[in-house]
């Protein structure tokens, strides 16, 4: 068995974590954190997947590279909105995603036309 | 045998991540999840990429969120979730993975047949690169257009986030730390970053290093000086500071169009000169990208104060 297979399924089942964890979270941050770990995930089925074949290489690993720079100031980014949105709102998830349990909200078929302003 | 460990501790981590009842025990997951990764990276044999993901991954991104949850003191739960919703949304959610990761496993499990054989390209094609180590030629030669748009990409994240941001006298007065242990270790510490920091710019023209594991050392380097209430130089001159951000992107683009002037493709380097421009480019992008980082940390809006206004969200804006 070759040494990146192991990395690379590790990546896959990364990707599916992240995405569910991404679906299924509402707190901003631990969205964020989900999302983080997708992206991780997707970098080693690159590299991974890339490497099981031809060995080392290098191009993968540069794209990766830049990509995990990428990955940071978008996280940076995200955590400025976050914070923003806070500050606005003092909310740390998105109004679509609640339970506008504050209104009148004991009827969730009208609770869910209300959330969903747009 | 320890490639299978890891790779299992790996989704482990990942769901300890997920499942983590407190935020901030999920963020401490998290964390330990980039130390992972760099371990990982190791494994698959890029140093490069464990470098980076050491500094980054597990330094910054950490002190990113570690600082924004400090600033997060929510007063109640992010809300109760739509409970209508909630049973539809995990089904679809797992199907969704669920399909996702069957096709992932298929696409997985079958070789690769690829047409070009890119290892070879690269060791064949290194000797006109003007530098030694393959990923740095790749970054900075044979690939040099995505570097560039990459350090667009990230320029205009700062320029976002900065526009977002308070007035500086929030944010200054209320994120300092003061211990007598870390003012203490800074006169350690700083001098030991930038050697640091420097020596992955030098060596990266040969071995692993390069400019973007620099720049992430040189951030970690500003935030530390940041977070312990250090005046730093140029600090009061937003004309300064933005010509530090334009600065690497700017040297990029006018060292790549030096061949256009002479009839060549743009990014070409000079035959003779390769070396020298790259270095060039890259110190740069050292410089700049630290500060793009930096920058980023800074523009975080200041926190809410005592008597934040009331939780609107169930008012449709």
């Amino acid at each position: 068995m070759n040494t990146f297979l192991p990395y690379t399924l590790a990546g896959g089942a990364l990707v599916i974590l992240g995405l569910t964890g991404f679906i299924l979270h509402r707190h901003l941050i631990r969205r964020l954190l989900a999302f983080n770990l997708t992206g991780s995930g997707c970098f080693l089925v690159m590299t991974g997947l890339a490497q099981q074949g031809q060995g080392v290489d290098a191009v993968p690993q540069a794209l990766v590279l830049t990509g995990i720079v990428v990955a940071v100031s978008a996280t940076a980014l995200a955590l400025v909105l976050i914070r923003r949105w806070y500050h606005l709102t003092g909310l740390t998830g998105l109004p679509e995603d609640i339970e506008p349990e504050l209104q009148q909200g004991d009827n969730p078929a009208e609770g869910k036309t209300q959330g969903a302003p747009h | 045998m320890i490639d299978l460990l890891l790779a299992l501790t790996l989704p482990l981590v990942a769901l300890g991540v997920l499942l983590a009842r407190e935020l901030f025990r999920a963020v401490v997951m998290f964390i330990a999840f980039g130390l992972l990764m760099a371990l990982v990276w190791v494994r698959l044999q890029a140093p490069d990429l464990a470098l980076a993901e050491a500094a980054i991954g597990a330094g910054l991104t950490g002190v990113l969120l570690l600082d924004a949850l400090g600033h997060l003191r929510q007063p109640h739960p992010p809300g109760q979730p739509l409970r209508s919703l909630l049973p539809l949304l995990t089904i679809l959610a797992l199907v969704l993975a669920g399909a996702l990761g069957l096709v992932l496993l298929g696409a997985l499990l079958e070789p690769l047949q690829p047409s070009v054989n890119l290892p070879a390209e690269v060791a064949l094609h290194i000797e006109a690169s003007g530098v030694a180590h393959p990923v740095t030629a790749v970054l900075l030669a044979f690939r040099a257009w995505d570097t560039l748009l990459e350090v667009a990409v990230i320029l205009v994240a700062v320029v976002v986030g900065l526009a977002l941001r308070f007035s500086h006298d929030d944010a200054a007065a209320e994120s300092r730390v003061s211990s007598p242990l870390l003012q203490g270790m800074l006169s350690w510490l700083l001098p030991l970053m930038l050697l640091v920091a420097l020596y992955l710019l030098w060596i990266g023209s040969y071995r692993s290093g390069g400019a973007f594991q620099a720049a992430a050392v040189m951030a970690a380097m500003l935030v530390l000086l940041r977070l312990s209430g250090q005046q730093l130089p140029g600090q009061n001159h937003p004309l300064l500071l933005r010509a530090g951000l334009v600065g690497g992107l700017g040297t990029f683009l006018l060292l790549g169009s030096v061949q256009l002037l002479q009839g060549g493709a743009f990014l070409a380097w000079p035959e003779q000169l390769a070396g020298a421009f790259i270095l060039l480019v890259e110190t740069a992008l050292t410089f700049s990208l630290a500060l793009l980082l930096y920058a980023l940390f800074e523009a975080s809006p200041a926190p809410a104060r005592k008597g934040h206004p009331p939780r609107t969200g169930d008012q449709p804006s």
